[in-house]
């Protein structure tokens, strides 16, 4: 019937006659012993001992318990063989009172079966043992009622216990106490102030987590639909970025408690200690979630829980200092765009600059190294059971239950929200990260452009500064991969700055120093000879002349030639836009800046140069065997990226192999590109010189000078676009167009869906200047 | 499930036969105090402790050398035609049917010193006092684990100038606090024509060593 939940009579499963007589025979056993272990015969036979042993408390239980077995088994039986009897009892009786629980609070049926507990099990048993070993108990009504005489009669007794236990095991307590101390702190919702608008230049992810709200406010409409709540949320991303600030503003927003665990809270001096704090951190969870409706746990820097079978630090492929010396002997590689400098710190195994972020690694990229983990050995597993182990039935009433064969009560429903925040996702076990556990892994990566401008506007309005909204807006485009926490460090220190010289104001000039502070370190003390500081400024005059004239997709944010500790002066380039591919001409520019010195020194110093140029080359040289062996921009079609395993079971640097196989298609490259720069370099023979001079006189200056000096704009002499691109792109793009109107006027015609209008709207988004599907092939 | 009810009914066939007490033509009387019992034949009569109480002195309780081992438990029987408390009163020596007690008396801490197997026969019948005593079984008796003393089998000639027979079992508990005795005697003819009687009832005499 529509509407009716049918009901499906059948009989109760049959017993084994084991099963059937087990619980009857261990009472049974239980009274023979005692009747039989007071029984004399002939003076005292064995059914006077039992009818004796029956009119006492103790006796009567266990004979009641032992009928009450019988009766069972007998119902059980019947149940076995009847199924309108089953049926009755069931769905009745057993149902009926089910349903009657079920429709308690958690929190009062917790209660209530506290104290029916006490009341039935715990009482009981008190008086009867009372009744039994105290003379002047007759019985155990009596014992309840002279509890008051007992215990302050037994009062000296118990106090020697105690001072007994309190020396022989107190001490051990005390220690474990002391060590499941502290590492994990409630913080209680009306002492949560931070919401999401508190978290800065993080939209799309706080979009996401808006929804996640929704699992500890209506829980039950999510699970009454047939799906389930969602228990953790991994945020990962690179530090400073704002995760623990989001887990906050989660908290905040939900009005729910918040525990903050810390990263070491689970690494202990001794073993076991570990897992008995995460048994109190979850008995405190499941507390706070009964009484409040919801807690929000939340992991601080999760990779310290550490992993069954991994270490979790990345290594190089090399010795993390082999390269580094070539870019310690030299400029460096600021000059070069990012995706290029990436593709060096990939390409050598070099941990990344500050201000690169490399995010291509996946999980199994790293090379891991066995070990125990940082929450030592079970604490990790103790933390994956109760993570998701909360369904399962819990306490002695169950236990209880269980052993006598009856169905064990079910759990409330525990709404814990776990948050873990890392910046080592890969050190995190994988069993950890399996939906049930860790259902949702967000990226909290560095903020967008607009989420740098809105992070920098709300740090600049708690100081009195001078900017414009343009510098604002520059400053936001200049400062890529900046994190929240380094955009208030930056703004921070350009107010120290500000005030050193005696201002309360910040200007365009505290930030600018304090961004070059902040990102070059601090400039040594130390002056050049005059024959070295004019190498130095034509050297790094070259490199800005190029970059300046061939670089349209990376624009010079400062040239120096101030000593710092790995470098002797630089180019910083910054890119113009936010970009995820590079093109083959874009590379070729970069190798030309990189190969600029060498042609810039030969040309002003008769076809001599320094050893300053050693790292430009290698830079050179490295991108373009990346060309050449991996990028699919040389001649060859082979990529030796990942093709060969070497001895240890991981791959050859791909740049080895293609400079061993295609070294002089390489060294061919790069002559075409050092000749074409070379050419680029006379032509603008004084230019150069006149930017060496002010970098002589003024030691560092911005890419804004350097184009006052050259009087023209960056990226003259480059193409804007990939060569052939406007071309393709309108033609594609018509002939796209024309195809998807033509595709959804059929679909109209053919079924009347009226989400066309819908699908169009896609369309126009996806293609908003008519251009953006002309995606070339192969990226 | 056919063949385990047979099963269980002969398991509780056993246990219940195994629980129970013969009754081969005898009758087992525990005292009250459940210290000690004795199984009669179904003709004879027993006199419990009330009773006995009423008459001048308890049957077969006697003192030894000054000494007094007063009864807590006491019952006496006799293999009369007709039931009286008076048959027990009378000289042993000149009962024309069995008669006897089954008895529990305490030692004192001073008695303790002094006890001896003469004692604890004396205290029962005090053949010696008698002419011509004869001790014509003489044998140490235990019911095992401390509780010792001795069996006899005597005559004597009473005041009267009759002979008498009598059957006595006396032991001591493990601590020597208590003395349990049964005795059962009569005439010579008597007892020769009861000898398989009184030998069965002495035979089934048991002391309840957990008292």
């Amino acid at each position: 019937m529509a509407g009716q939940q049918e009901v499906v009579k059948t009989t109760r499963r049959k017993s084994s006659f084991f099963d059937r007589i087990k619980i009857a025979v261990f009472l049974g056993v239980i009274i023979f012993v005692v009747v039989g272990s007071q029984a004399n015969p002939p003076f005292d036979p064995f059914w006077r001992v039992f009818g004796e042993f029956v009119s006492e408390p103790g006796g009567m239980v266990l004979v009641g318990l032992f009928l009450l077995e019988v009766l069972r088994q007998v119902h059980y039986y019947i149940s076995e063989k009847s199924a309108s009897y089953n049926s009755f009892w069931q769905q009745n009786v057993w149902g009926g009172l089910d349903r009657t629980a079920g429709k308690m609070n958690p929190w009062t049926r917790f209660r209530v079966g506290r104290y029916i507990k006490w009341l039935f099990i715990i009482i009981p048993l008190y008086a009867i043992t009372v009744d039994y070993f105290v003379d002047d108990v007759n019985s155990p009504i009596e014992a309840i009622t002279q509890t008051p005489r007992l215990l302050a009669g037994a009062l000296p007794y118990l106090l020697q216990v105690f001072v007994i236990m309190f020396i022989a095991i107190g001490q051990f307590v005390a220690i474990f106490w002391f060590l499941s101390r502290g590492g994990m702190d409630t913080i209680m919702p009306e002492e949560i102030k931070t919401r999401f608008n508190d978290v800065w230049g993080q939209d799309h992810v706080l979009d996401l987590i808006r929804e996640n709200i929704a699992f500890l406010e209506r829980p039950d409409e999510i699970e009454a639909k047939g799906g389930y709540i969602p228990g953790g949320i991994l945020l990962w991303g690179p530090p400073g970025t704002g995760k623990t600030l989001m887990a906050e503003a989660i908290a905040g927003e939900t009005g729910r408690p918040f525990v903050f665990v810390e990263p070491g809270a689970f690494i202990q001096m001794f073993m076991g200690v570990g897992i008995l704090k995460v048994k109190s951190l979850y008995r405190k969870l499941r507390k706070l979630s009964l009484r409040h409706g919801g807690v929000i746990v939340f992991f601080d820097e999760a990779d310290a829980l550490g992993s069954r079978g991994t270490m979790g630090q990345p290594t190089g492929v090399f010795g993390a200092d082999t390269k580094l010396d070539a870019f310690m002997s030299c400029n460096g590689f600021e000059y070069l765009s990012p995706i290029a400098r990436n593709s060096l710190v990939d390409a050598w195994g070099l941990t990344a600059p500050a201000t690169v972020e490399v995010p291509k690694k996946r999980f199994f990229d790293r090379i891991i190294m066995g070990g125990m983990g940082g929450g030592g050995m079970g604490t990790l597993q103790a933390l994956l059971t109760e993570m998701n182990g909360l369904t399962k039935p819990r306490g002695m009433g169950n236990k209880v239950r269980k052993a006598l064969g009856f169905r064990p009560k079910p759990p409330p429903k525990y709404r814990i929200l776990h948050i873990m925040a890392t910046n080592m996702p890969n050190a995190l076990d994988e069993a950890m990260l399996r939906p049930g556990r860790i259902d949702r892994m967000y990226k909290v990566g560095f903020p967008s452009k607009e989420g740098r401008k809105q992070t920098l506007v709300g740090y600049l309005d708690k100081v009195k500064h001078g900017l414009a909204e343009e510098e604002v807006e520059k400053l936001s485009v200049v400062t890529p991969y900046y994190s929240g926490a380094k955009i208030k460090d930056l703004v921070n220190e350009a107010l120290i700055i500000a005030i050193r010289d005696g201002r309360d104001t910040i200007g365009w000039d505290d930030i600018w120093r304090a961004k070059a502070l902040k990102e070059l370190g601090p400039p040594e003390d130390v002056d050049y000879i005059q024959r070295e500081r004019h190498a130095v400024a034509i050297h790094e005059a070259s490199h800005a002349v190029a970059a300046h004239l061939l670089g349209d997709h990376r624009r010079i944010d400062m040239v120096t030639i101030e000593k710092r500790s790995t470098t002797l002066g630089m180019v910083r380039s910054l890119g113009s836009e936010e970009r995820f591919t590079q093109w083959k001409t874009e590379f070729e520019t970069d190798i030309m800046v990189s190969l600029a010195s060498r042609a810039g020194e030969r040309m002003f110093f008769s076809e001599d140069n320094s050893s300053g140029v050693s790292g430009d080359l290698t830079n050179a040289t490295t991108v373009a065997a990346l060309m050449e062996g991996a990028w699919g921009m040389g001649r060859g079609l082979v990529s030796f990226s990942g093709t060969k395993s070497n001895q240890a079971g991981g791959t050859d640097n791909p740049v080895s192999v293609a400079l061993r196989a295609r070294g002089p298609q390489v060294e061919e490259l790069l002559d075409q590109l050092y000749a074409q720069v070379s050419a680029l370099l006379e032509e603008h023979h004084d230019q150069v010189l006149a930017v060496a001079a002010a970098l002589e006189e003024h030691k560092t200056i911005s890419g804004d000078d350097v184009a006052e000096i050259m009087g023209t704009k960056p990226g003259e002499r480059s193409m804007r676009e990939p060569k052939g691109w406007r071309q393709v792109s309108e033609k594609v793009a018509e002939d796209r167009k024309a195809e998807a109107a033509e595709a959804l006027s059929r679909k109209v015609s053919s079924n009347g869906d009226t989400s066309n209008g819908h699908h169009e709207d896609e369309a126009d988004e996806a293609d908003p200047e008519g251009e953006a599907t002309a995606v070339p092939a192969g990226t | 499930m056919g063949r385990r009810i047979p099963l269980l009914v002969a398991i509780l066939g056993l246990a219940a036969a195994a629980c129970s007490s013969s009754s081969d033509g005898a009758v087992t009387y525990t005292d009250p105090a459940k210290l000690s019992q004795v199984s009669l034949p179904a003709s004879w009569h027993l006199y419990n402790y009330d009773q006995l109480q009423q008459l001048p002195s308890l049957p077969f309780v006697e003192t030894f050398q000054g000494q007094n081992y007063p009864a807590v438990s006491s019952v006496a029987f006799d293999g009369a035609p007709v039931a009286d408390v008076d048959n027990v009163t009378g000289s042993v020596a000149t009962a024309a049917y069995p008669v006897g007690s089954m008895s529990v008396r305490t030692v004192g801490d001073f008695e303790r010193d002094l006890l001896s197997r003469a004692t604890l026969s004396q205290i029962v019948v005090p053949y010696y006092a008698y002419t011509d005593p004869n001790e014509h079984v003489k044998e140490d008796f235990s019911f095992g684990d401390g509780w010792d003393g001795v069996k006899r089998l005597v005559s004597f000639v009473d005041d009267t100038n009759q002979l008498g027979v009598a059957y006595i079992l006396s032991v001591t508990d493990s601590e020597e606090k208590r003395v349990f005795s049964v005795v059962v005697g009569c005439s010579r003819q008597c007892f020769v024509d009861n000898q398989a009687q009184i030998e069965e009832v002495i035979g089934s005499w048991l002391v309840n060593k957990r008292s």
